[in-house]
């Protein structure tokens, strides 16, 4: 029972590609445009070149934007999964008055645009005098990325059946102690999966960094401090850098969670 | 025999029951358990986005913020033109980047979820996932390369003979980078929605005579209505509320509602007044968003709860 023909199936994949070139073309052609050896964006080059690059290292500036995003993502990523997997736990284990109230407040912060949780956190980090520093950033940060690692782990969850740890309880483990041997080595693959969404996503995050930073500028700030100043292929050459290296954190994920058991995924 | 069958079901009638008061007993783990994520979210994002309906009341006096509890801002936003200009645009921008990201997300979901086998559908949706998560500051400015007078497009264009079109700095050019900004979640979303739709009810529609096309329209979109509105309204929402594709591709012009709360903070450094047009975008969305998803359940047809 096929209700798409296999000519069809051929025309619409051919169509997926497309999709997908239109989808990676900024990242494709910012990774072309840093080789080139003018300064403006230009198709096609005409001599390549790989000062760029060895401008952007050069950038102490930029070192130091890139080492604090790397840092306030390294501290939000455990963070995250933590509060998030908790969350995630919660929901599935307890039926407690509140408990929807509980999964909205988890899941609710990207569904609001960026922009106005930036003036939220700005607003209200700055009454506790948070703001201008990483830990207004890592506070925030960490908002927005628990809902991924919520999602996350509560999937996984919902493929662990309930009574595997009633049944631990049964044979006399406590209740942390079934927690930690079955729970959390069951859900061992998507925490990594979490962690490394998590880091990615605060790492990348712009809006919100751009208005709680203050002058411990991350790399995306930077970044538009950059273009607002003159477009340069520098920009390009971070771009395309950095942009390696969140795809090849996605592909990770993705290659770990097409190993989970896959019982409960099928149709 | 019968009296042991009965032994057994009541122990496990009695181990159920023991789970049940499990999941509801409050004990030190249960609370370790439910209250950290609770509590950071209540008071690291709740009290925060409360704050500014606080804050839109407030007063500015010389240079600093008081609490005051006026409606001066809201006076002063909303008699504004250019609010009223920049809601509109900001509305176009989302209504058209939804609607033309469902569109061309739609047969991409329908090939992926109803045909493919599960690993292909997992490696294609993983691809068109993965540039959601890079910085979209860096895709926008490239974006703003390739739309450019000397990108790849005006520069095929004026090579075939053709003038080269404006794209950048235009709604144009702000909306080919919304676009690229929802897609990914649209299609998320959609395929989601339509390879959950349950198989025997297609397979019946085809045993019925019903051809492919009416397949899809009468059974399978009905059947994925919840997920197909909910790529709609994110899609809205992230084009609606984006500041990024607006200055750096479209440069502002026109002013959206993004680009204007930015200005009352950047350049006024008036908060209450920015909260004025946060709050105005965060209701307006709400209700959009509350209002689309209550459609989407109540609609009669198709799979029924």
């Amino acid at each position: 029972m096929s209700i798409i023909s296999a000519r069809s199936n051929r025309i619409l994949l051919l169509y997926y590609i497309v999709i997908v070139f239109f989808l990676f073309s900024p990242i494709l052609m910012g990774f072309y445009f840093s080789f080139g050896e003018q300064r403006f964006p230009s198709f096609p080059i005409d001599k390549f070149s790989l000062d760029w690059y060895a401008d952007a290292w050069a950038d102490s500036k930029l070192l130091d934007a890139l080492q604090r995003s790397a840092l306030v993502a390294a501290l939000v990523a455990p963070t995250a999964t933590i509060l998030g997997g908790l969350g995630a736990y919660a929901d599935y284990r307890y039926r407690y008055p509140g408990r929807r109230f509980a999964l909205a407040l988890g899941l609710m912060p990207p569904t609001i645009p960026v922009l106005i949780l930036a003036l939220a956190f700005l607003a209200y980090l700055s009454e506790l005098h948070l703001t201008a520093s990483l830990y207004g950033v890592f506070i925030a940060h960490t908002v927005i990325c628990l809902p991924f690692a919520m999602a996350l782990i509560r999937l996984r969850l919902s493929q662990l059946d309930p009574e595997l740890e009633s049944a631990a309880w049964n044979l006399g483990a406590g209740e942390w102690r079934a927690f930690l041997h079955i729970v959390l080595v069951f859900c061992r693959p998507m925490i990594f999966v979490s962690l490394m969404i998590t880091f990615i996503i605060s790492f990348d995050e712009f809006t919100i960094a751009w208005f709680v930073s203050g002058t411990e500028q991350t790399l995306p700030v930077k970044v538009l401090n950059m273009v607002e100043r003159q477009s340069s292929p520098v920009i390009n050459a971070i771009g395309s850098i950095t942009s390696l290296f969140t795809l090849a954190a996605i592909l990770i994920a993705l290659l770990v969670i097409k190993r989970l058991d896959r019982t409960k995924w099928h149709d | 025999m019968s009296t042991k069958s009965m032994k057994v079901g009541e122990k496990i009638a009695a181990i159920q029951t023991a789970m049940m008061k499990k999941m509801r007993r409050v004990s030190p783990f249960s609370i370790a358990m439910s209250t950290p994520m609770l509590g950071y979210q209540v008071i690291f994002f709740l009290i925060p986005v409360c704050y500014i309906f606080l804050l839109s009341l407030y007063r500015v006096e010389f240079f600093a913020t008081v609490p005051a509890f006026t409606a001066e801002n809201w006076i002063h936003i909303w008699s504004q033109d250019y609010f009223w200009s920049a809601f509109g645009y900001s509305v176009l921008i989302g209504t058209v980047t939804a609607i033309l990201s469902s569109v061309i997300s739609l047969p991409i979901a329908l090939y992926l979820g109803l045909s493919q086998s599960f690993l292909w559908r997992f490696l294609c949706l993983g691809i068109v996932i993965a540039p959601f998560f890079t910085n979209f500051v860096i895709r926008a400015h490239t974006w703003r390369g390739i739309l450019g007078e000397s990108g790849p497009i005006n520069t095929l264009i004026r090579y075939v003979g053709g003038q080269s079109i404006q794209l950048v700095d235009s709604l144009v050019g702000t909306i080919i980078g919304t676009l690229s900004l929802s897609l990914p979640l649209v299609l998320l979303l959609q395929t989601l929605s339509i390879s959950a739709v349950d198989r025997t009810l297609i397979s019946a529609g085809l045993n019925l005579n019903a051809r492919p096309v009416q397949a899809i329209f009468h059974i399978i979109l009905p059947a994925a209505r919840v997920g197909l509105a909910l790529g709609f309204a994110f899609s809205f929402v992230l084009s609606f509320g984006d500041f990024i594709s607006p200055t750096i591709i479209g440069a502002s012009r026109p002013p959206v509602l993004s680009t204007l709360l930015v200005e009352q903070i950047r350049g006024g450094n008036h908060w209450p007044r920015a909260s004025v047009v946060a709050v105005s975008m965060f209701t307006f969305l709400f209700t959009l968003v509350l209002a689309t998803i209550l459609w989407a359940y109540k609609e009669p047809g198709g799979e029924k709860k």
